[in-house]
């Protein structure tokens, strides 16, 4: 048989087979209108579902169009991405602040910021890393980037800066020392005479020797506050602990977080157990009072005690000038005489004697002069008429000493006090500086990873101890009227991100 | 769309080139930006990387979807070589793939995106297929080739088959005396006269007559009714002849050869022929085979295409709205 042709079997196919599909093309055809219908009906149920179809709000964009969860504060909006974006305008640029805007302030960073170089809230504040995530933690680099070369990012040029021109890192080599122990930023120590090394030593002697003081010599009240215990003799030598005086303070100034800061030291609270300011047994001074006020009331105690010793006293009369011939004159000028003798020992005492160097006179001790400066100018003290000019100089002790930095003793609570204020066994003034931790002990335990492993190391991001918004407060707590003007909302535009209540 | 083939390759060469450079720059601009900072961070998708990656990509995307309507509705229009397309299909198609996970960040993760995981998904799943597809096309073809010599179209292998199982009754009722009433079409099927398809030339419609002899009455090759009946009508008439008598090429030529030994000479080139019959009955199996390995893979490809241009397009506006 002849074997078959091309032409043979070419003639076998029917003209035409094309236009029909076979099953393949019809199966391909058949799941792409399976996946068109899937995509449909995935776009219209997030488009759809539980929605509110009048206001045109995507009430379940996340199943499309999110790129993760949001963090808790803005959790509610998880489904209402209008609540921060401004449809058609990217987030990160000036116009897509403006919803962050209608619920935070977000004070600029300085008055000198350079316009270009502020970055737009989502720049830095970066969400949609999940419900745990911090929208205030964000890596040095946000900060280094106009803090490495800060002369650069200047509005006005060559303006001297009132800090370290470049930082890049916390250690020291790229970050400078902190202000409060530099030599030339070092500000003005408070103007009070404290003794660290004496107080913290058993029985506080004198260094030139002397007596020692004891739980017997406390009141009975603030013994146990001191460190008797139970069972302790009264004659066991007072030993103080730095938490006899330095407590957290629940009610921080500035509004900065509690328990962060140390509560000021107080005169009643802290000092008046051993520093009774007793001027007589029956009589004591008021702490805190002006100079003028203090003598006023000593002169005034005297005076009664004239008046209690003699009665007839208060029915003589003052004439005010001296005449001879009127009988008991001499009585009155006596006593005028006596009363300011005793106020003019007493200022000496509590203002001209310096420090004493017993502490248990039996009039009191030491006097105001014992703790506190006389304002220059105030002057010897020789006569009733010059103690008109003495004064007292304020303490202006500063309840924060880092004042751009944020610090939380209650964070650092497990530390021994010694491992970082190590200065304050050996401080024999409170004008020593040392007293506050260097970098260098901050940063024995905040170190870039870079530096030390990172096994036991805490935090050094920038964010941990400085934050941008508010140059003047940078670290006002929540609720401070420096941090935000806070706008309110009715509970239900809140909620849909809304505008602010009229 | 040969590659791996020296006279094909240097056609293919500079687009291989062009997007291994395109990928390293790509790979380079993302890099720098990320380090731009002196740290790590990632590009977004609205990054300028990550915007241009993804507008570019996006482009490729509706290109190698231009491919469908090109193929299906310009049918006759000359829109560019064919192979050109092809070739351009291929390497763009493989540069979106790094390009769009660059813009996309690498998100796999549903629970945070489940738009993002799914567009990276399909994304992975149109290349691989297409990669795979291009393996397929560069193997399969050669294979048919060689061994599947009586291929025809393959949509046309059932007509085709109709025609053979008339041909061989025919033969056998020629050889073995049977008239060809006994054998009258049902309505529908074509008449055991003709062998060839309903065909048109000019304004004349008819049945091309197959050029064939007419083999006449061989006495003694009764046998072959038998055979025809009992081995050959039910191979050739089968969907599958897999498990049948005659699927094997061994069985077949043994029976064959059995076959002839009961007939008479005159009758052997009628079972010659009729072998060769159930011969092209087993390549049009292997056609069957190799076409559906080589064509199923597009069903994913282009479903999965589909979807992942439909779902880029929301992932476009809603990103645009909300970035």
């Amino acid at each position: 048989m002849k074997p078959e042709t091309s032409k043979r079997r070419r003639s076998r196919i029917e003209l035409g087979y094309y236009k029909s599909g076979d099953g393949y093309s019809r199966f391909r055809s058949a799941l792409c209108g399976l996946a068109i219908a899937g995509v449909a009906a995935w776009t219209g149920y997030a488009c759809l579902a539980g929605g509110d179809r009048s206001s045109g709000i995507l009430r379940e964009p996340s199943l499309l169009a999110s790129k993760g969860t949001l963090a808790k504060p803005h959790a509610m909006w998880d489904s209402q991405c209008s609540a921060c974006h401004r449809p058609f305008s990217p987030i990160s640029t000036s116009l897509g602040s403006e919803r962050c805007k209608s619920c935070h302030a977000g004070p600029a960073h300085h008055a000198n910021e350079r316009k270009a170089d502020t970055p737009a809230c989502a720049e830095c504040h970066k969400d949609h890393q999940g419900r745990d995530a911090s929208l205030t933690a964000m890596q040095d680099v946000m900060c280094t980037r106009c803090h490495a070369q800060l002369d650069q990012h200047a509005e006005t040029a060559g303006q001297a800066l009132a800090i370290a021109p470049a930082v890049t890192r916390f250690d020291l080599a790229h970050h400078p020392e902190f202000p409060t122990l530099a030599e030339e930023t070092r500000p003005a120590a408070g103007r009070v005479k404290f003794n660290h090394r004496r107080h913290l030593a058993a029985g506080m002697p004198a260094e030139q020797g002397g007596a020692v003081l004891t739980y017997g010599d406390l009141p009975e009240s603030v013994r146990s506050r001191y460190g008797f215990t139970p069972g302790e003799k009264l004659d066991a030598p007072v030993h103080l602990a730095c938490a006899s005086c330095h407590q957290l303070d629940p009610a921080p100034p500035a509004q900065r977080g509690h328990g962060d800061y140390m509560a000021p030291i107080a005169y009643e609270s802290h000092c008046s157990a051993c520093h009774p300011l007793a001027l007589t047994e029956q009589k004591a001074i008021r702490h805190g009072l002006p100079a003028a006020e203090v003598l006023a009331d000593v002169r005034e105690y005297y005076s009664a005690q004239a008046a209690l010793a003699d009665p007839d006293l208060l029915r003589k009369p003052l004439p005010p000038a001296r005449i001879p011939s009127q009988p008991g004159l001499q009585d009155s000028e006596a006593y005028s005489a006596a009363i300011d003798a005793r106020v003019l020992s007493s200022a000496r005492r509590l203002f001209g004697a310096g420090e004493s160097p017993d502490l248990r006179s039996d009039a009191g001790r030491g006097g105001c002069v014992e703790c506190h400066r006389l304002k220059p100018g105030s002057g010897e003290i020789v006569s009733i008429g010059s103690l008109a000019g003495i004064a007292v100089e304020p303490v202006a002790m500063r309840p924060i000493w880092f004042a751009k930095a944020r610090f939380a003793h209650s964070a650092h609570r497990a530390i021994e006090c010694s491992d970082c204020h190590a200065a304050a066994w050996e401080s024999r003034s409170s004008g020593d500086l040392n007293l506050l931790p260097g970098i260098a002990t901050c940063a024995s335990c905040h170190a870039p990873a870079a530096t030390f492993s990172r096994k036991g190391k805490a935090g050094a991001l920038c964010v941990e101890c400085h934050r941008y918004h508010d140059g003047d407060h940078p670290l006002a707590g929540e609720g401070a009227p420096a941090r935000d003007a806070i706008r309110r909302f009715s509970v239900q535009s809140f909620a849909e991100g809304g505008a602010p209540a009229k | 769309m040969l590659i791996w083939d020296r006279e094909n390759w240097p056609r293919h060469r500079p687009w291989c080139i062009g997007a291994a450079v395109v990928t390293l720059l790509a790979i380079a601009w993302y890099l720098a930006y990320g380090f731009r900072l002196g740290e790590w961070t990632w590009p977004g998708g609205a990054s300028p990387p990550g915007l241009a990656y993804g507008i570019f990509g996006g482009a490729i995307i509706l290109f190698e979807m231009l491919l469908w309507p090109r193929k299906s509705l310009w049918r006759g229009r000359r829109l560019g070589r064919t192979v050109l397309w092809m070739t351009a299909h291929l390497w763009l198609g493989l540069v979106t793939l790094p390009i769009l996970l660059l813009h996309g960040g690498f998100h796999f993760n549903p629970a945070a995106s489940p738009l993002a995981a799914v567009l990276m998904i399909l994304l992975i799943g149109v290349v691989a297929s297409g990669v795979f597809g291009t393996i397929l096309q560069n193997i399969i073809p050669r294979l048919m080739m060689e061994n599947v010599p009586a291929e025809t179209i393959h949509s046309q292998i059932g007509n085709v088959l109709e025609q053979y199982q008339d041909e061989a009754l025919r033969l056998v009722n020629a050889v073995c005396g049977v008239e060809p009433a006994a054998a009258e079409p049902e309505a529908g099927k074509r008449l055991l006269v003709t062998a060839g398809s309903a065909g048109r030339v000019g304004d004349v419609r008819g049945r091309f007559v197959q050029a064939g002899f007419e083999p006449e009455v061989v006495a003694g090759a009764d046998p072959l009714l038998a055979f025809h009946a009992e081995h050959i009508e039910p191979y050739l008439n089968a969907r599958r002849g897999a498990g049948l008598s005659l699927a094997s090429r061994t069985a077949a030529q043994g029976l064959f050869a059995a076959l002839k030994t009961r007939l008479p000479n005159e009758a052997h080139a009628v079972a010659d022929r009729l072998a060769e019959l159930c011969d092209q009955r087993r390549q049009f199996d292997l056609q069957r085979r190799l076409h559906a390995v080589l064509h199923s893979w597009l069903a994913v490809h282009v479903s999965a295409s589909v979807a992942l241009t439909l779902l880029m397009i929301v992932h476009a506006v809603l990103a645009l709205k909300y970035s």
